[in-house]
């Protein structure tokens, strides 16, 4: 044993002790990259899974002038499933967006508690009162209510006529 | 000093092994799960080419109180008439509930709208909020999505 020196018996400890640690560090950077690319997956699922359409018939009317409410009919036509009162969707209307607090989701085609999954209809109603900018109720002309739901982007176009 | 260069390049190379093993699943499972995710939207978009239906004609009677919608499914894709959406004037008619009934080409125990088929729903007024008359709008959705509308027209009985 005298014919290997201690000082090569220190450096080969050391070098085992520095290959276990770099192998740790790898170990655990490998292990918070393979979590993210696994949420990223499940995220990319989400966005892809998710379509809702708005069935409201514009020319039937959805500005109610007596209560101030725009009310709009959406339709789950994709798989993934969303909340039933309608706090997944992001509103603008005209531009602005809307807060939550002026919106009311109520699901019209299932009984309360269901989730709105593929085929139910969501009664959406947005308080035309509690926009920035607007009093009184919604102006005359053309308005657009802009819905996104997990990245699926729908557009819808109404006239409002005849005073309020 | 050789024998420690091959000892630590043999553990380094060891601990790779085992991050790729404990990385690759994590991989597959994510591209499984988005790859079937995108065939599950070029399979709905297919279905989508091949929904086609149109409403004939919807009527009201003013004797009986019942408004009568017709479609026919022009395409060929089956749909299922318990799926469809009713709107009238916006309001949402629940065509399995109790005020509405349909039948297809007069059967009306079948579930299946099937090509080349005529859907009617007969809806009772009286479990509506709105007030239907000539003029009102009647949308109706399949499940997909597409859907087609019609203006009232009202028959005096």
């Amino acid at each position: 044993m005298a014919s290997v020196p201690v000082s090569h018996l220190i450096l080969f400890i050391a070098s085992l002790v520095i290959a276990a640690g770099v192998v740790g560090t790898i170990t655990t950077g490998v292990d918070r990259v393979s979590a993210a690319v696994d949420d990223a997956g499940l995220d990319a699922t989400e966005t892809l899974r998710t379509d809702v359409t708005i069935i409201s018939d514009a020319n039937a009317g959805v500005y109610n002038a007596s209560t101030q409410n725009v009310t709009l009919l959406i339709k789950n036509t994709g798989t993934y499933r969303l909340a039933p009162d309608g706090s997944g969707l992001d509103i603008v209307f005209d531009g602005r967006y809307v807060p939550p607090s002026a919106i009311d989701g109520e699901l019209v085609s299932a009984d309360a508690g269901a989730a709105w999954s593929r085929g139910d209809v969501l009664r959406l109603t947005i308080d035309a009162n509690e926009l920035d900018g607007t009093s009184g109720g919604l102006d005359d002309g053309d308005h657009r209510v802009y819905v996104t739901a997990n990245g699926d982007e729908e557009l819808f176009q109404f006239r409002v006529e005849g005073g309020n | 000093m050789g024998v420690s260069v091959s000892a630590s390049t043999a553990i380094i190379v060891a601990g790779l092994f085992f991050a790729f093993t404990t990385f690759y699943p994590v991989a597959a499972n994510g591209f499984d799960r988005v790859s079937d995710a995108q065939h599950g939207i070029n399979e709905r978009a297919l279905e989508r080419q091949n929904t086609a239906f149109a409403v004939s004609n919807a009527t009201y009677d003013g004797g009986t109180g019942n408004l009568t919608v017709t479609a026919t499914n022009d395409g060929s894709l089956g749909l299922v008439a318990g799926d469809a959406t009713l709107l009238v004037d916006n309001e949402y008619v629940d065509v399995g509930g109790p005020n509405a009934t349909t039948t297809v080409d007069g059967d009306g125990d079948t579930a299946l709208w099937l090509g080349g088929e005529t859907l009617t729903i007969t809806v009772d007024e009286s479990g509506l909020s709105t007030d239907v008359g000539a003029g009102t709008r009647v949308v109706l959705v399949v499940e997909s999505g597409v859907r087609d509308t019609a203006t009232v027209t009202e028959v005096s009985a």
